[in-house]
């Protein structure tokens, strides 16, 4: 299978000339590469989806698949892989007929239809059940028929709705890898829809985070979670706590900043030339610790803060804080590891600090976009 | 629901279910029972058995003839209910246009229509376009009146496919007929199916839509039924009703076979 690189170019849906379904989306998926579509549910990341399929008609753009744009051809033309959230496999055959039906679809004789079913069958692992109808199966064993059914017509990309969306919690952690290696060691470019940002992070070689029909970030995982690019971005992959805050000095990319409720900041990487700008530190960063006299009173990235609820969750404690100006502050503090018990209890005066590295900045919302 | 109903509440449902079908069933062998009544007037108890009445039915040309026109008309009934009622419940469940509950509504609505005033209406309509091929208009007066039950269950069905199974075949390169055929035809096969039987039972007992469009030459059984009874009320009467009952039970049971009826009712 030969890997295609797949563009979008200023795709658009618009619907009834009112609502904007998918507003003016460009990306590129490398050849090979997973990329996943990632936003609350609404904010278009289906609708482009189903646009590369053929099963909408965007109103306007182009979708490009291996230097060749697709967007004209009729959806049984386009030679696409796809997994639905349901598995839709059809009911009334068996998990053989169901794999061979794109393959009768391409007028393969039967010998060939039979040798492919049974390659693609092994490859999922479900070759000893080809005779059992869906109904008989798992969750997790009809996803994977439907993943046979899907790769044996030898598709030039692979399209994922939510396909784990069913099931549950550690069977999907299985198949999020298997399906991860299956897509690395055939090559296939692939495009996933997902609103679970652990999906995103685990499978995906790039991560769109989509909102409102628009394109927010396109980035690795890494970087998207070290370095979100908008607010939006840092308060849905993970958590974030957010600081308002003012310029009061600049050298280069080292900033002095101050937050609106007095907090001073040492940020490392003022990227942005405005003045005002949101601050983002993820609750992994922040260290709590018990309110000593000796402490400094307003060093910089640090602060005072009252417990108001401790909850353990296996492998982290969640602090939630509230610092004097009602600000509330979440800090996680990982377990297991050296004298990790509990440092304070509800109602204690804590110290909380920062390094400033964990300093992110973003671009400050105006009031009326942020509504 | 879990776990059986004992003691006096089950008592009560054993018999308030067995009341329910005598009530149904008893009408019905009271007539079988009447066929083989060896009497000149129908009378209850019979007077004694015999198969003659059969035989004279039989050799009645009036009944053959009604009986063979009621069932044709009752297949053409059904085919043509099938080829606009099939097309028609896929586009409201399918499809995407403005008024499609309106639609709905207006294609289902001689079901709740007194079918004696759809049947005076029809043939007002009729004879003022002056239109006086008697077969042809008893086929359209019975598909006004059958469709609605093929576009019901049909509806019904369709609702309960999975739209991602079009949308699996249509990726994997199945055209839309294709689609139809291989994925959506086989899910909603009961339904059709089982709009068929309503239909056919409909047209082929119907009477007041036939009684307003019926003449001399093209008279289905029911209609022939009605002016025995008006002429000599001997058990005849009841040997036809017994055989349209028979071949009615025939008709059933067959597309029972062929499809499965009671996946299709259970619906």
């Amino acid at each position: 299978m030969e890997s295609v690189e797949v563009r979008l170019e200023h795709l658009t849906k618009e619907y009834n000339n009112s609502f904007v379904a998918v507003d003016n989306v460009t990306l590129t998926v490398g050849a090979g590469e997973l990329l996943a579509l990632l936003g609350p549910s609404g904010c278009g990341k289906t609708t482009c989806l189903r646009m590369i399929a053929g099963l909408v008609d965007p109103t306007s753009g182009e979708i490009v698949i291996g230097g060749k744009p697709i967007t004209k051809t009729p959806v049984h033309r386009r030679n696409m892989g796809m997994l639905f959230q349901n598995y839709a496999l059809f009911p009334h055959m068996t998990v053989a007929e169901n794999v061979a039906f794109g393959l009768e679809m391409r007028k393969f004789s039967r010998s060939e239809r039979e040798d492919k079913v049974r390659k693609a069958l092994d490859l999922v692992k479900l070759g000893h059940l080809a005779d059992r109808i869906p109904s008989q199966l798992s969750g997790g064993q009809q996803q994977r028929v439907a993943l046979a059914r899907a790769l044996v017509i030898e598709p030039s990309m692979l399209l994922l709705d939510e396909p784990l969306g069913a099931l549950d919690k550690s069977l999907r952690e299985q198949m999020q890898l298997e399906i991860r290696h299956l897509q690395q060691r055939l090559g296939l470019t692939t495009i996933m829809v997902t609103h679970d940002q652990d999906e995103a992070l685990t499978m995906a070689d790039q991560i769109a985070v989509m909102r409102a029909g628009q394109m927010e970030q396109i980035a690795s995982a890494t970087e998207i979670y070290q370095r979100p690019a908008t607010q939006f971005v840092a308060g849905f992959i993970g958590a974030s706590n957010f600081f308002e805050a003012e310029e009061v000095s600049r050298d280069g990319r080292r900033a002095q900043l101050v937050t609106t409720s007095g907090i001073p900041l040492d940020v490392t990487n003022m990227r942005l030339v405005t003045k005002r700008v949101m601050v983002t530190i993820r609750p992994e960063a922040i260290t709590v610790r018990p309110l000593g006299a000796e402490d400094p009173v307003a060093a910089p990235n640090t602060a005072v803060a009252v417990v108001e609820q401790v909850v353990y969750r296996g492998f982290m404690l969640h602090y939630y804080l509230r610092m004097d100006d009602g600000t509330e502050v979440i800090a996680y503090r990982q377990t297991q590891t050296e004298g990790w018990g509990p440092v304070s209890a509800v109602g204690d005066r804590v110290r909380i600090s920062w390094d400033a590295d964990s300093n992110h900045v973003v671009p400050l919302v105006a009031e009326a976009a942020a509504a | 629901m879990s776990g059986k109903l004992t003691g006096t509440s089950a008592v009560m449902l054993y018999l308030i279910t067995a009341g329910m079908m005598a009530f149904v069933l008893c009408p019905i062998v009271l007539i079988v029972i009447i066929s083989f009544s060896d009497g000149y007037f129908v009378s209850f108890p019979p007077t004694g058995f015999t198969t003659s009445w059969y035989v004279s039915v039989f050799q009645n040309p009036e009944f053959t003839g009604a009986l063979l026109f009621s069932f044709v008309l009752a297949v053409g009934t059904t085919l043509l209910s099938l080829l606009l009622g099939v097309p028609a419940a896929f586009a409201i469940v399918r499809g995407n246009f403005p008024g499609r509950a309106l639609c709905k509504g207006l294609l289902l609505s001689p079901l709740i229509f007194p079918v004696l005033i759809t049947g005076l209406a029809l043939l007002q309509l009729f004879s003022s376009y002056g239109w006086s091929t008697v077969k042809l208009n008893l086929l359209i007066a019975h598909t006004v009146v059958t469709s609605p039950y093929v576009i019901r269950t049909v509806l019904t069905s369709l609702e309960l496919v999975n739209p991602s199974l079009e949308e699996a075949a249509r990726t994997l390169g199945a055209t839309r007929w294709q689609t139809f055929r291989r994925v959506i035809f086989p899910q909603i096969a009961p339904g059709i199916a089982s709009g068929a039987i309503f239909c056919f039972m409909v047209s082929f007992d119907n009477y007041p839509v036939s009684m307003w469009l019926a003449d001399s030459a093209n008279t289905p059984v029911p209609v022939v039924l009605y002016r025995q009874i008006g002429t000599v009320f001997d058990p005849s009467v009841a040997t036809m009703s017994s055989i349209i009952i028979g071949l009615s039970a025939v008709v059933v049971l067959a597309l029972d076979r062929m499809v499965g009826l009671r996946r299709a009712m259970a619906m």
